[in-house]
């Protein structure tokens, strides 16, 4: 498998980008699916967010300067496009982005690509009343294990900001598992 | 006080309370963990074995000017207030709606997201601006005396 640098590099060459690409699509689909799953909550949504994910770092990676990882990178473009999917859902359905999430966990009680038990469906509820930046922070670090430094590149916040956050995310939870 | 003495003395201090919610948070957290580590969300069958990307294609050249990173965010700008300028101003009609889904999917598609008001704000902060009192000659005045406008359209 290529390095990351390697990668970079071919994805820079008009001869080579196209196949760069490929790889590269191969490496992070799955992380960056998941990711962006735990955001938008449907799979069609997330399948949506994921290739305009993809899209984007295709026409923007002449623009990467390898200030930061790439998958930080990655991780960034596909945060901003999940939640620029869910204002813009919620524009168009003419709903508030809360309603737009009460409403995507009702639907995930009969969705096919739920296969969650109770504790799980209460899991996802206790995460969508925190505030974005929260149930961001909660998502990545208990499910994936993202490392605060990576984190504070993808979401532009401070480690120690983040830690609270989490902190505080966590102790929200407990109380909301404790009150259902 | 021997030498010893004062260099095993630590001089820095903790907030207080600070190691007693440490273990409490990390057990409130292996507590959870204990009862639930993954989401159960799952994919239809193959997905992401078969998830493909279409590569968009090169745009043809053309003889149009290609915009400098300044003039983008201007134009977004511009987009935006337009888009203000849309609600606040023209009276409501039946082909507003649509209008509106046009003029949105083509910014979606054309337009650097990151710069447009509209996906900066949530949906209550953009509800928020309706009752902003700014008259439709206020938002006229504001963007003829917007040095950086006339300057880009006189490019």
């Amino acid at each position: 498998m290529q390095n990351e640098a390697e990668l970079l590099s071919q994805l820079k060459f008009d001869d080579s980008k196209e196949f760069a690409f490929k790889a590269l699509i191969k490496r992070y689909k799955e992380n960056l699916y998941w990711h962006i799953r735990k955001i938008v909550i449907s799979h069609d949504d997330a399948d949506d967010v994921l290739q305009n994910t993809f899209i984007k770092v295709f026409k923007n990676i002449d623009k990467f300067n390898g200030d930061s990882k790439l998958y930080t990178w990655m991780y960034r473009i596909a945060t901003n496009e999940s939640i620029t999917f869910l204002n813009s859902k919620a524009r168009r359905n003419k709903v508030s982005n809360e309603t737009l999430n009460e409403n995507a966990l009702q639907n995930l009680v009969t969705d096919v690509y739920f296969d969650g038990d109770e504790i799980q469906l209460k899991l996802q509820k206790a995460i969508a009343q925190l505030p974005r930046i929260q149930q961001l922070v909660f998502n990545m670090r208990y499910f994936d294990n993202i490392k605060y430094r990576d984190m504070s590149v993808i979401l532009e916040t401070s480690e120690g900001a983040l830690k609270a956050s989490y902190h505080i995310a966590v102790k929200k939870i407990k109380i909301y598992l404790i009150d259902h | 006080m021997s030498l010893n003495k004062i260099y095993k003395k630590i001089p820095f201090k903790v907030p207080k309370d600070y190691f007693e919610s440490f273990y409490a948070d990390f057990f409130i957290e292996q507590e959870l963990k204990n009862k639930v580590q993954k989401t159960g969300f799952k994919t239809p069958e193959g997905y992401l074995n078969n998830f493909n990307v279409s590569i968009p294609k090169k745009s043809k050249v053309t003889n149009l000017r290609k915009l400098n990173k300044k003039h983008s965010f201007y134009l977004s700008g511009i987009a935006a207030a337009l888009i203000l300028l849309f609600m606040f101003i023209i009276p409501k009609k039946d082909n507003e709606e649509v209008s509106l889904e046009i003029l949105e999917d083509y910014l979606l598609s054309e337009v650097d997201q990151s710069d447009l008001l509209s996906n900066i704000l949530t949906m209550d902060e953009l509800n928020d601006l309706y009752i902003l009192n700014v008259s439709s000659s206020e938002i006229e005045n504001y963007l003829l005396q917007n040095a950086s406008v006339e300057t880009l359209l006189i490019d």
